[in-house]
This record gives structure tokens, sequence and C-alpha cells, in this order.
């Protein structure tokens, strides 16, 4: 089952890492170039990891910076990282 | 014999400072960043020939200076440090020396990182009572200035050195109920110092290990100390970052007012993080119940739950 942007932006409401409306992230846009800094990244990571149930490897951690990518990358190993963990 | 507990903490932080503001562009950070999210603006360095041995006397002489104690009554030295700066012997031995504590005096070192002051006091305190020890002091002194890579954007802007030195004994001003400890030693290499190296963190490993462990282990100790969240009056987490502070704070839902922060000035001081908070609320008799909690290297934790004793019931 594909991990929708519409997901993410549940999950950025849920961890509360921004003031901003979730539905403003552009998702082709690095999220670090709309406010989102280091900390907040790890702790939007975090939550995703939770609320899916994974773990996502480091290496893959540093190259994902927008949206679209998490999504991308969730939807393709969803089934991967959760056996991981 | 009475119950051993703490009953009085000396500090020290080096006066010296190295300011965060100056590495701003070095990092590619913002001034809100230091503040609002890693929550240090200086950090406290220790001067060259400080070794870890002085930092501890220094925790001693402020000690001294406000709740003294006969050197012939301390039975018991107990140094918690990673940064020993001689490996050997141990510096509670060295520290033994400078103090001129008497012979039968127990002294060991305990290795661990920023769980330490927690786990200890637990090691300390049934060690004590096991052999009917009087005076104990419990130190924390790991200065990282000497292993941190001015370089490295996850270590260079947190670390700040200080000691501290706990009086354990009878009479105390708070008591400990059952701990709670772990370790998930398959992700020790995700804070390493090798040998001759610097130090080396994985902050998002570190930030998850947290995040995702102390909310429940601080269920568990309340539930085994039969207590609840409602009934703290102060949580004193390990100051890693304001960031994990409060990250912890929001995941437990609790009071911001309840949990201390205090790292703006001397950044995070390993194992003395915690001590260095709770010597100012041993002064605040209306804090009552305290939950203390360390994580760090190892991955390891330990957290504790401390009650204020009625001081008039120590007379009777």
């Amino acid at each position: 089952m594909p991990v929708t942007i519409e997901q993410l932006r549940e999950i950025i409401a849920k961890a509360e890492i921004t003031e901003k409306a979730p539905a403003v992230f552009d998702p082709a846009i690095p999220l670090r170039q709309q406010g989102i800094d280091s900390l907040d990244m790890a702790t939007f990571v975090f939550f995703i990891e939770t609320e899916l149930d994974l773990s996502i490897p480091h290496k893959e951690y540093k190259r994902l910076t927008t949206l679209d990518e998490i999504a991308t990358a969730l939807t393709e190993n969803r089934a991967e990282w959760a056996s991981k963990k | 014999m009475s119950t051993i507990g703490i009953k009085g903490i000396g500090c020290y932080i080096p006066e010296a400072r190295a300011n965060n503001a100056e590495r701003l562009s070095d990092f590619e950070i913002e001034e809100s960043f230091l503040i609002d999210k890693l929550g240090v603006r200086q950090r406290a360095i220790k001067a060259p020939g400080e070794d870890t041995l002085a930092l501890c006397l220094n925790a001693f002489e402020n000690l001294q200076s406000h709740a003294p104690l006969a050197i012939d009554q301390i039975d018991c030295l107990v140094v918690v440090t990673q940064n020993p700066g001689i490996r050997i012997p141990h510096v509670s031995a060295r520290l033994h020396g400078a103090l001129g504590v008497g012979e039968t005096c127990a002294c060991f070192d305990i290795s661990l990182g920023c769980s330490g002051y927690v786990y200890s006091l637990s090691a300390i305190e049934s060690f004590m009572s096991a052999n009917d020890l009087r005076n104990g002091l419990l130190f924390t002194a790991d200065p990282y200035s000497p292993i941190i890579d001015a370089a490295d954007k996850n270590t260079a802007l947190l670390f700040g050195d200080a000691a501290t030195c706990t009086h354990l004994g009878s009479d105390p001003v708070f008591e400990t109920g059952k701990f709670t400890f772990g370790t998930i030693g398959t992700e020790s290499a995700e804070l390493t110092c090798p040998g001759s190296g610097s130090l080396s963190m994985n902050g998002r490993a570190v930030f998850n290990f947290a995040a995702k462990t102390i909310p429940g282990d601080i269920r568990n100790l309340l539930e085994r100390n039969q207590t609840d969240l409602a009934a703290i009056d102060r949580f004193i987490f390990h100051q890693g970052s304001k960031y994990i502070v409060d990250t912890l704070t929001k995941l437990m839902r609790l009071d911001p007012s309840k949990v201390a922060l205090d790292i703006l000035d001397y950044g995070n001081t390993v194992s003395s993080s915690i001590p260095l908070i709770l010597a100012q609320e041993l002064e605040r008799p209306h804090i009552r119940r305290v939950v203390l909690s360390g994580f760090g290297a190892g991955l390891s934790w330990a957290s504790a739950l401390l009650t204020r004793t009625d001081p008039h019931a120590s007379h009777h």
C-alpha cells in the first residue's frame, strides 16, 4: 500500500515540529528549505517510524529531503524496513 | 541503620566559556537554532592543566563551603567518569590521597556516561547499606572538551565541563525509591570514543533511543514505586540538549513548568547534568518528589524516584 503525501502531512501535525499548517509544505522542495531543521527532521522521521511501525536505515535517512522522496522510499521499502525492526 | 540518601551536593563549573555564537557560520546555523533547539549559548571549558581529579576537588570544596563534612568521617568515595585522564590508578584512589581520607575508606570508579549519576546513586547507596558505611561521596567528572573534534557539527556545540560531589548518608534530604536501568548494547557504536580519537555520535540514533525508551521507562519507574505522573513535582532529565528535554516533555505530555532545563550557559555536562540541577532542588522545600532520568553512552539509561524526607521525622 502506497504511503501518501497526505499521510505524511498528518504525521507532521502529530509530531508538532512546526507551527505552519502541514498543507503548506511543497512535496517537491527539501523540507530544510521550508523551515524544518535537522532536529525537527529527526523528530518527523521518528514519528513516521512510530506510526508506520518500521525503522529507516541511517544511510537512507540521509538521502531523504523532500516529502515526495520520503513517500516514495516508504512505499518502495516499507516491507523491508518493517522487517528490520 | 537508617536509610541512606542524599544529604548535599557540591558543584563546580569552570569559569572559562566557549561562545557558540562564534561558530554559527561554520555550521550554517542561526542563533535561534542554538538557543531554541540546542539550548546551549556557551560551553564551560576547563583550564588546560585542570584534570579530572582537580575538577573533583573543586566540587568537594564547594560542598565543604555550604555543608561541611569532616574528612575522617568519609568512608566511601566513588567517581563516575569515562575521562579519568590517567588510566591507572583509578581517580577515586588519587582523590583519596589528595583529600587525606582514612585508609579504611572504600574507593572505586564507575565507567558510565550520561546515565552514570543515576546508576551510581543506586550502586553507592546499596554498597553503603550492605556494609554499614556512614558517609559516602559520589563524584561525577567527565570532561569532554579534550575529546571533542571542533569541526564535528554533531558534538562541537553541545558539551561542557563540570563536576559534582554528592554526600550520601543517614538523615538525608532526599531518599530514593526503586530504580530502573537498561542497556541496548547492540547500539553501543552510536556514541563512542576510541582510545586516541574524538567523540563520535550518531545524533539521530541517540535521539531515537531516548525518545523511544525514556517515556516507557518513566512509566515503569512510577509503577514500581506505586505512584503516578501527577504526584511528581520535578522531572530532571539528562540535559543532552534542550531539544531532547522538550521532546520528552511533549511525548509524555508533562507540564513544562515541572521539567528542569539548565544548560544554556554551560552545556551538556554528561554525568554532572542531573546533580547540577538536583543541587538547586535541594534548597526548594516545596519540591517533594523528583524523577531523575539519565541516558546516553551504552546506549544505557537509569531512572530514579526521589522523595524529600520530613525534616521533623528524622529527630524521632
